[in-house]
């Protein structure tokens, strides 16, 4: 999955129209960043890249370009 | 000696909680949402002044009825449940006096969620190989919902109250019938599914009362039921599978000669995303929650039981069970399906 898809499926995850994110959005500015989101995204990257994301370093990450960094998406 | 799987009955209390009731609850969460992330229709509720020894008895008593076995056959029960009657006496006490099992029957309970039902499959097999006893009543029955805050939509969509009966009886066989089993257990993930309060270690207070809501706008106190839903689909994501792989290994089989996959049903979510992981083909991977919901220790045998009523179990039928969730504690086995020791112990 291109870095390009892995930032759809997350806007989807976030219920955002397609193409909306770009990596440098502020997640706690998100207003569907939520458990729930955070669930898709685990599942995201353990489908995709075969890795898995701990919520504690979810917890970590401040934007979404820190998410993809954690699921190791190729930039 | 062996353990044959010989029966099963199941109980749901009388109140439903639809998805539309939710919704309707919860604005911002439409039927449609909740519908694709827990595959829940329903949840049964049980009434405040019924607990989980009335649900135990009412499934136990529909195994009776049903012609599997009389309260006199039973020599041992054995008893699941995190949300007893009373801290003591045990509650397996309590329902072998209303059911009028003989007194000389063992009873004990064990405090396990998720993966209480394979761990009382092997207790179950462990009293009758052993020649402890020949009819052993396994029962599994849970009231979280007496946990849980009607404000906390993380919790309330996904679990229902329930009960399961299910008779293991001794047969003369030359192999097990159910089995190899395969444990594990992780303490670490206690704090991640846990009613903090109310125990020993911190008993309820005002203060342990108090309300909180949490970024997703659920609200909950101490006193109630708390998961944390993303640690608990990691750790589903780093043991389930490794389970599976150990389970197959141990017994000599790989997934081809495995008839049908039952995993603990926790939500369609979860489910869906660890079949697509292991590549578990949909015909032999079952799913019956809809109509109640995560039921804890009792989604496996309401889920077996659904697939006996829809034909999906015939003779000789390799079926995998699979239970994981709140502890951690899990568990798997193998049952060699048997039609015949379903038709009751006399």
């Amino acid at each position: 999955m291109t870095r390009k898809q892995f930032l759809h499926s997350i806007d989807k995850l976030v219920e955002l129209p397609k193409g909306t994110l770009q990596g440098m959005e502020k997640l706690h500015e998100l207003e569907r960043w939520n458990s729930m989101a955070m669930i898709g995204f685990i599942a995201l990257a353990d489908t995709n890249n075969g890795v898995t994301v701990s919520p504690t370093q979810i917890m970590g990450c401040a934007t979404v370009a820190d998410l993809l960094k954690a699921a190791q998406v190729d930039n | 000696m062996h353990a044959s799987l010989a029966a099963i009955e199941y109980f749901l209390p009388q109140r439903v909680v639809s998805t539309s009731d939710l919704a309707e609850e919860f604005p911002g969460w439409p039927v449609e949402k909740i519908d694709d992330k827990t595959g829940i229709r329903e949840r049964h509720i049980a009434a405040p002044e019924e607990c989980s020894s009335d649900l135990a008895v009412s499934a136990a008593r529909q195994l009776f009825e049903s012609g599997a076995c009389t309260p006199e056959s039973i020599d041992f029960v054995l008893l699941c449940t995190q949300s007893p009657d009373y801290f003591l006496p045990t509650t397996a006490c309590l329902v072998q006096d209303r059911l009028g099992i003989p007194t000389t029957a063992g009873a004990l309970d064990f405090n396990l969620g998720c993966s209480g039902y394979i761990y009382g499959l092997g207790l179950g097999q462990g009293l009758i190989s052993s020649g402890q006893a020949s009819n052993v009543l396994l029962i599994t029955a849970e009231t979280y919902s007496k946990f849980i805050h009607p404000r906390d939509k993380s919790v309330r969509t996904i679990f229902g109250d329930a009960a399961a009966a299910t008779l293991l009886t001794a047969v003369d066989s030359e192999s097990a019938l159910i089995g190899p089993f395969l444990y594990g257990t992780d303490g670490r993930g206690g704090p991640n599914l846990i009613v903090a309060t109310g125990g020993m270690r911190k008993p309820r207070t005002d203060q342990s009362a108090e309300l909180v809501e949490d970024e997703s706008g659920n609200v909950r106190s101490s006193d109630n039921l708390f998961m944390n839903g993303a640690e608990i689909f990691t750790f589903t994501l780093l043991t389930v599978p490794k389970t599976v792989c150990q389970l197959l290994a141990k017994a000599g089989l790989t997934m081809d000669d495995v008839d049908l996959v039952v995993f603990h049903q926790a939500n369609r979510y979860m489910l869906e995303h660890l079949r697509a992981k292991m590549n578990i083909p949909t015909a032999k991977f079952y799913v019956a929650m809809s109509h109640c919901g995560n039921t804890v220790s009792s989604t496996i045998p309401i889920a077996l039981k659904h697939a006996v009523s829809q034909g999906k179990l015939r003779d000789g039928a390799v079926v995998m069970l699979v239970g994981f969730g709140v502890g951690y504690s899990w568990g798997a086995t193998l049952v060699r399906w048997q039609s015949v020791g379903n038709h009751g112990v006399a």
